[in-house]
């Protein structure tokens, strides 16, 4: 029976049914059919979800995020990126991931693909570099976002996923600490600016040679 | 003490329900408006609710979502301002509350954890003044504004929440020890390496088959991290459970089901390839892989 809830997880999500409905239903299977009473279920259900509501604290923050960002913040970034005067196409590919990286680490979302990139990033990557090249750097922007997206956003004690690995911890019975786990993100976020350092180095130098 | 913060929390979504109630332009005006009614009473009594209660209200949240009950409403146009970089003061002023609630704990020997979730609360607030200085809006045009952005976000920022939920109604129905005994099948209990290299691969592997590591964690973290890695070499679990999580992202690196980020900028950037992000992603996804598995082989056998 655990087989089959954790088998529904997969397919739902693999499938792209609503993400909430999937794991609602693979709980309610593997709780179910462990032989949990619908009452019982119901009650750990609602423990979980009260015990687990800082996870979702970060609401609060939205007003303040949403009204500068109505006044143009994204705008103010974009401007002081172009400012900034990188010209290399690697040194402005690497650049953004930093700056990324730092947002993340301050907890902003930003959603950068139609925020940043299209508008701003992948246009003053092609300018500094020939045609036949534009479909190979607009790609690298897209990249460099998701690197610094992903590996960014583990560096604020309370970013989304941090906090949930936390909880699950936590409810399994472990001490954790949240800055601790912080601290041992920088490993992977540094290594992977390392790396993509290394790639658009290189694809600078192909077009180059 | 986080009570008065769950509190406030609770008011300002039911703040932000009764705009969506009144908003008539709004596609999904009654349901969208009592999704974020039922989380701002889960949020603000919630301590008063009965657990199965709560349970049922949860259950009535993810039927409305199911439903396509919550929708964003009509966007609000940006403004032109000049703001400059005294934008930047109120988002700053989240992190600096934060930083500032830690060192007060760290210094009072008080829990850091919980001194980061309060930092946070008062760093909205103090947030909150300042982009009201700083802007010169009026509490309607934040709250609006507010409502848009929670609007975009919509039931998936209930995501983690949830997934935490169904991690504790897994461990209940015993998934761990089901995907334990299946790991065991395969690698010897003591071949620490081997488990290293089980936990990261089952990580990104789940990651990449659901475009999503959040929904991998809590499986891969009962099945395979706690029983197989925690337990019996009594590693360290903080180290442990974050790279385990940042492994997730190297499997959503390559994925297809990761749309939002592989496959919608492929058509944002009007690229030919529809693979162009993922090809490019694959190496760097690899050695970042391979980069912390060396490193919690480290830490588990040193």
């Amino acid at each position: 029976m655990q087989g089959w809830a954790v088998f529904l997880l997969i397919l739902g999500l693999a499938l792209r049914l609503r993400t909430t409905v999937v794991v609602l239903l693979s709980a309610l299977v593997a709780g179910l059919g462990c032989g949990l009473s619908p009452l019982a279920l119901l009650e750990i259900l609602g423990k979980a979800f009260l015990d687990n509501r800082n996870l979702t604290l970060f609401l609060l923050t939205l007003p303040a995020v949403a009204t500068v960002e109505r006044y143009g913040l994204k705008e103010w970034i974009g401007e002081w990126i172009h400012r900034r005067g990188w010209r290399r196409p690697a040194q402005l590919l690497l650049s953004y991931q930093i700056l990324r990286v730092g947002c993340g680490a301050l907890g902003l979302r930003l959603n950068g693909h139609p925020n940043l990139v299209r508008p701003l990033l992948a246009p003053m990557v092609c300018a500094e570099t020939p045609e036949p090249e534009h479909e190979k750097f607009k790609a690298a922007a897209a990249a460099a976002e998701n690197y610094g997206n992903f590996y960014g956003q583990n560096l604020s004690p309370v970013g989304g996923g941090v906090l949930m690995a936390f909880a699950t911890m936590k409810g399994l019975g472990y001490p954790m600490s949240l800055w601790r786990m912080v601290g041992y993100a920088i490993f992977p976020c540094l290594l992977c600016l390392l790396l993509a350092g290394w790639q658009f180095a290189r694809l600078s130098r192909d077009q180059d040679a | 003490m986080l009570e008065g913060v769950f509190v406030l929390t609770g008011l300002m979504l039911l703040w932000l329900a009764t705009l969506t109630w009144r908003d008539l332009q709004h596609p999904r005006r009654v349901s969208t408006g009592s999704f974020w009614f039922i989380l701002g009473i889960l949020f603000g009594l919630g301590s008063l609710l009965p657990p199965w209660l709560a349970g049922l209200l949860v259950v009535a949240l993810v039927c409305l979502d199911g439903a396509g009950g919550v929708r964003a409403g009509s966007a609000m146009p940006s403004l032109k301002g000049d703001g400059g970089s005294r934008l930047l003061w109120p988002v700053l002023m989240m992190p600096a509350g934060i930083l500032i609630a830690s060192l007060i704990c760290r210094w009072q020997g008080w829990d850091l954890s919980k001194g980061a979730l309060l930092g946070l609360a008062c760093g909205s607030l103090a947030a909150l003044a300042t982009a009201m200085q700083v802007t010169g809006a009026r509490l309607p045009e934040v709250g609006e504004a507010g409502r848009k952005l929670n609007d975009s976000l919509g039931a998936l920022s209930l995501l983690p929440q949830l997934l935490a939920s169904l991690g504790l109604v897994f461990a209940q129905a015993g998934v761990g020890t089901w995907m334990a005994d299946w790991v065991l099948r395969v690698v010897s209990p003591e071949q620490r390496v081997a488990l290293v290299v089980a936990n990261c691969l089952a990580m990104a592997g789940l990651a990449a088959l659901t475009g999503n590591s959040f929904a991998a964690f809590p499986v891969v973290a009962q099945g395979i991290l706690s029983p197989l890695l925690l337990k019996p070499f009594a590693a360290d679990p903080d180290a442990l459970a974050i790279l385990t999580l940042a492994v997730g992202a190297s499997g959503t690196l390559v994925t297809q089901m990761a749309a939002n980020f592989n496959l919608v900028p492929v058509a944002l950037l009007e690229l030919k390839d529809p693979l162009a992000v993922i090809r490019l992603q694959r190496p760097v996804a690899l050695g970042l892989w391979l980069g912390q598995v060396a490193l919690m082989i480290y830490l588990v056998t040193g």
